[in-house]
């Protein structure tokens, strides 16, 4: 018996030793482990952010428009940055059915289809939330052209821009509107632009503010359509200073 | 080009032949890009990567709303994806919010089709899809035995193979909404056998036997957890 007992003792000693040294070693780790840990879930705080941006990400709004408003696809607008009074309109229109925009030639859709068909997922509230939200976003930053666009086209749109008169409302360059319920036009994508200035040309787009465009769209021929979009698209807009 | 032709011509003989064509079978001619996804391996990494993008409207965990408006896609056959996904980029299936992410600018080419349907595949499904009023499930059941077994199988399981898709635990009120337009002949890719076979339904049938299928849970290895995170985005 005790030829048996004494090496399970020695066994458990050993044990017991093993773990009197290891204990000291798991108590440090778990001394620097700790405050990682920690140090985790904090950073986990702060990666929730704004709850207006939950809105935007599992409303599905980024599937189009990108992360944080400043990336959309196709010729989708950017969002970050834009009037929040103009985003709560255009949303609000889309949403009831005021806002159409063009048929698209590859689906046979009107361009804001897509976006209206999931419109229910928010209600008035969200919709004030998100516009509030997306307008105090850093602009999009340019991505080069698809095509290269040369200096003349550029000066050609800024000509246009100018005859037009677009400044009285828009601003200079397209970077201020003189009312919050018009859009910021500037660094906006082009082909958007173009497919907007010839829907409210051709009275597809009427909804809200559209009819005060109408005087001064119907002299614009195509090309300076394409020339304006050309030199609006052109421009980085500068991030809003922190307030 | 080519294919887009060989659409056109498909339509077309469709058009031409109807009710002939229909017992032919033109639904799943498929296109050069589908059997191609169909046979690649494929890559997961590559799935998780074109998975973000699906994931903006049917939820990180593929899920989908329970208001139907975006489909739970967890645990579909891949073969199903993929088919629809190539209806949708071959606009045989109509639907303007999701087409531009069917194709190959956004979401990539036939690797990216086999990569994403596989990982949507083992992706583990809603316990608590929504589901119907509950009011008709009796004849709900009936119809579905008498109507839906044949192909979509005892429990809504599908049948890879032959392109049908898994219906179980899917959102009642996408169901219905699917089932109306195959009936009205709004989906333009359905399985003209499938529309045949419930041309007769009213829309007290119809909601009677959604309402049934939207009852029809996976097996419990197909579940996940309610609160299931998907770890493959911790952001």
């Amino acid at each position: 018996m005790r030829t048996l007992i004494s090496p399970l003792l020695k066994g458990l000693s050993i044990t017991a030793l093993a773990c009197a040294i290891a204990l000291p070693a798991v108590a440090s780790d778990s001394k620097t482990s700790e405050p990682t840990a920690k140090q985790k879930v904090v950073k986990k705080q702060k990666r929730k952010r704004d709850p207006r941006a939950k809105i935007y990400r599992t409303k599905s709004c980024m599937a189009c428009h990108g992360r944080n408003g400043a990336r959309a696809i196709r010729d989708y607008p950017n969002l970050a940055g834009q009037n929040a009074k103009y985003l709560k309109q255009q949303m609000l229109d889309i949403q009831s059915g005021a806002r159409v925009g063009g048929i698209e030639e590859e689906t046979g859709h009107p361009r804001t289809k897509g976006m209206a068909d999931i419109m229910h997922l928010v209600d008035k509230k969200e919709i004030k939330d998100l516009a509030d939200w997306l307008s105090d976003l850093p602009p999009a930053k340019l991505r080069p052209p698809e095509e290269p666009v040369t200096e003349e086209q550029i000066a050609a749109g800024k000509k246009a821009y100018k005859k037009l008169g677009c400044k009285a409302c828009h601003g200079k360059d397209g970077t201020k509107a003189s009312n919050k319920a018009y859009p910021i036009i500037a660094g906006q994508k082009k082909d958007y632009l173009i497919h907007q200035m010839t829907d409210m040309r051709d009275k597809i787009r009427v909804n809200a503010k559209s009819k005060l465009m109408y005087g001064v769209i119907k002299r614009a021929k195509d090309e300076q359509i394409v020339a304006i979009a050309d030199f609006l698209s052109s421009i980085q807009r500068k991030a809003k200073k922190k307030k | 080009m080519k294919t887009y032709m060989k659409f056109l011509a498909v339509g077309c003989t469709a058009l031409m032949l109807s009710g002939a064509a229909y017992a032919a079978g033109n639904w799943n001619e498929g296109n050069e890009e589908q059997d191609e996804a169909l046979h690649l391996t494929p890559d997961h990494d590559g799935g998780i990567d074109v998975y973000e993008v699906c994931s903006a409207c049917h939820q990180l965990n593929g899920w989908g709303l329970e208001d139907g408006t975006f489909p739970q896609l967890a645990g579909q056959h891949a073969v199903v994806t993929i088919k629809q996904l190539a209806d949708i980029r071959a606009k045989n299936r109509d639907n303007p919010t999701m087409y531009p992410f069917a194709l190959p600018r956004e979401i990539g080419g036939a690797q990216a089709l086999a990569d994403v349907a596989a990982y949507i595949e083992k992706l583990p499904m809603n316990p608590n899809n929504g589901v119907g009023p509950g009011t008709d499930l009796e004849l709900g059941e009936k119809l579905y035995k008498d109507n839906c077994v044949r192909c979509h199988g005892e429990r809504g399981e599908g049948k890879p193979d032959k392109f049908y898709p898994l219906i179980q635990g899917q959102h009642y009120k996408y169901l219905l909404r699917q089932f109306e337009w195959i009936r009205d002949g709004k989906r333009r890719n359905a399985n003209p056998d499938m529309v045949k076979q419930i041309e007769g339904f009213s829309d007290q049938d119809m909601v009677a036997v959604m309402d049934y299928v939207s009852r029809l849970k996976p097996p419990k290895e197909k579940l996940g957890d309610p609160d299931w995170v998907n770890p493959d985005f911790d952001w």
